[in-house]
């Protein structure tokens, strides 16, 4: 799954590509999503408890019974309105979509409108237990809700991996110094260096495919150029292998630290 | 011209493009006229650069960066109207819905004719047999009384529980059953079938266990003051989700996917406009089912309450131009 896109044809005849979003973080979003809700419905069940309660014991036919009332409304909202309404407001965002830059949005391009919102949510229900399924058996990813409202959803995560436009690593990543330690140990030069340790930092940032052209084009010859050869192409073996290499060169160069790129987790 | 000459020509667009964007991102009203008619002029040229970096075979990075300039700003330029939620209501109910109801009264008459023959069955069944009104009305006896009912049974229960929280609890849960019959019709209507089924064998052994203990009339007022427009909008509901399945069964000239899109734009509609109906019937049910009228004068105010409803769908919204309710709304 590294390239999962989505094309928009534009009126100006253009291919326009955008990222579908993975399984993996609709569900995380979804359930950030409904612990929201579940936080909610909570709060507002204490809050029934405390003032609530006392009042209703006594008659039914007073405040309380108005509050029993009204937390009934509000909940039944939460269960049926939730997504709809956030999605409508934030053009295709629930709060947990948001938090996974995830957004929802026509197949084909445009924003989403009310009809959509409505269809791919009022199908939850139906989603949530069996049609979920679909999603695996569907292009796009796309669960039953999103195929009847020919919706599909994108992540915007830009993985863009050029150091200019890398706003998180600024300046970090192009001044790493090559302390004559790590040299020497590893007997590279301080350009080599330099570039292996770039790529290093920023290998989770790039796409499977990037990663892989690189170890080919940039990594492996500065290897072999050292002396490491019986390098296949088998790009895991060469990471292993500059692993090995950084792992030595921090060992030397005081203080240690652990090899890890600027940010964590798996591509 | 070289590609080093192209980047070289056209990295100040896309600069300006980038800085306009990314000021109107949070609100286009943020962008002063001139730059907005800037945006328009510059978005398509730097469309065409996307293709243009595919030809010169430029770099993923460039690329993408140019793609994604392209998006931002077609997202920005092709946004829909962004409309009024009171006036489309308005709108909504004052004409759309209507005509959406008569172009798709087939599948609500389909639907009724489900539920009434099921009821009809169970009905009878019932009166020839009044020990099966155990299995039609599964725990709905309890709201009326026990195997032996009383005049004074019928809606006594209804007395015990306050009006409000009584509003809220069966319209909410009315609406929720409205809505799972549209998206259960999903499965070739199937599951709709099954809510239609459900609710006609209890309507049915409901009238049958009362017409057995000779309390046909009390019946008749206890039910039809709401019933009437809450049965009416289960089954648009009904009608609904088997718009739904049998848009994706029998395509007609479309194809499944085409087709399963248009029937869930106009079903997801259907459904929606029976929400007033029940907040209507919720609030008869509450305040005047359990009231201390006549029954003939309940009977009115349920069936003047149908008859206003049907009276909506018929009559409003004919003659002018039918808008089709799902293109209006995108």
């Amino acid at each position: 799954m590294v390239f999962d896109i989505d094309v928009i044809e534009t009126p100006e005849n253009v291919q326009l590509e955008r990222d579908l979003a993975g399984i993996g973080t609709r569900f995380v979003a979804c359930l950030l999503d409904l612990l929201l809700i579940f936080a909610v419905m909570l709060i507002m069940l204490i809050v029934l408890l405390i003032a609530g309660w006392g009042a209703f014991i006594e008659s039914m036919f007073t405040e309380g019974a108005l509050m029993i009332a009204v937390f009934i409304v509000i909940q039944f909202l939460l269960f049926w309105g939730y997504f709809v309404f956030f999605e409508l407001w934030t053009n295709g965002q629930t709060p947990g979509k948001k938090s996974q830059k995830l957004r929802v949005v026509k197949d084909g391009g445009g924003g989403v409108g009310f009809t959509e919102v409505a269809i791919r949510n009022l199908l939850r229900v139906i989603d949530a237990p069996a049609g979920i399924f679909c999603m695996f058996f569907t292009k796009k990813w796309q669960r039953l809700g999103d195929l009847a409202a020919g919706t599909v959803v994108i992540s915007e995560i830009v993985c863009d991996y050029s150091a200019s436009h890398d706003k998180r690593n600024k300046g970090q990543v192009w001044d790493v110094q090559a302390p004559p330690e790590a040299l020497q140990a590893t007997n590279l030069k301080p350009e080599e260096y330099q570039v292996l340790m770039n790529y290093w930092k920023r290998r989770y940032q790039l796409t499977l495919a990037a990663r892989g052209r690189l170890l080919r084009t940039l990594v492996r010859p500065i290897l072999e150029r050292n002396g490491i050869h019986s390098l296949d192409y088998d790009t895991k073996a060469i990471e292993r292998q500059l692993a090995t290499i950084i792992e030595a060169a921090n060992q030397a160069s005081a203080p240690p630290s652990p090899p890890r790129g600027p940010i964590g987790g798996a591509p | 011209m070289s590609p080093s000459k192209f980047l070289e020509l056209r990295k100040p667009v896309w600069k300006r493009l980038e800085e306009l964007t990314g000021k109107g991102r949070r609100r286009l009203s943020a962008l002063r006229e001139e730059e907005l008619q800037e945006l328009a002029k510059l978005y398509p040229t730097v469309a065409v650069d996307t293709a243009r970096a595919k030809m010169y075979g430029m770099g993923d990075n460039t690329r993408r960066y140019i793609n994604e300039l392209a998006i931002a700003a077609h997202g920005l330029l092709y946004r829909r109207k962004r409309s009024r939620p009171l006036r489309a209501v308005g709108r909504f109910l004052g004409h759309d819905y209507p005509c959406l109801f008569r172009e798709l009264r087939f599948y609500v008459l389909l639907s009724l004719t489900i539920f009434m023959t099921v009821s009809i069955c169970a009905y009878i069944t019932v009166r020839v047999n009044p020990s099966t009104a155990y299995l039609f009305v599964p725990g709905g006896l309890d709201v009326a009384g026990g195997p032996d009912v009383s005049k004074e049974d019928v809606g006594e229960r209804y007395r015990q529980i306050s009006g409000s929280i009584m509003a809220s609890a069966i319209t909410t849960n009315n609406i929720g059953v409205a809505f799972y019959a549209f998206a259960m019709g999903i499965a070739a209507g199937i599951g709709t079938c099954y809510v239609l089924l459900f609710n006609g064998m209890m309507l049915g052994g409901f009238f049958g266990h009362f017409a057995n203990h000779g309390l046909s009339y009390e019946c008749w007022s206890f039910l039809v003051p709401h019933g009437a427009l809450e049965i009416f909008a289960i089954l648009v509901a009904g009608g609904a989700g088997l718009r739904l399945g049998l848009s994706m069964v029998l395509p007609g000239r479309l194809t499944r996917k085409a087709s399963l899109r248009t029937g869930a734009r106009e079903a997801v509609l259907l459904v929606l406009g029976t929400i007033p109906m029940f907040i209507i019937a919720g609030a008869i049910e509450s305040f005047i089912t359990p009231a201390y009228i006549s029954g003939i004068a309940k009977i009115l105010i349920g069936l003047l309450a149908l008859g206003t409803v049907l009276a909506w769908l018929l009559m409003v919204g004919r003659g002018r131009t039918p808008l089709s309710a799902a293109d209006e709304r995108g």
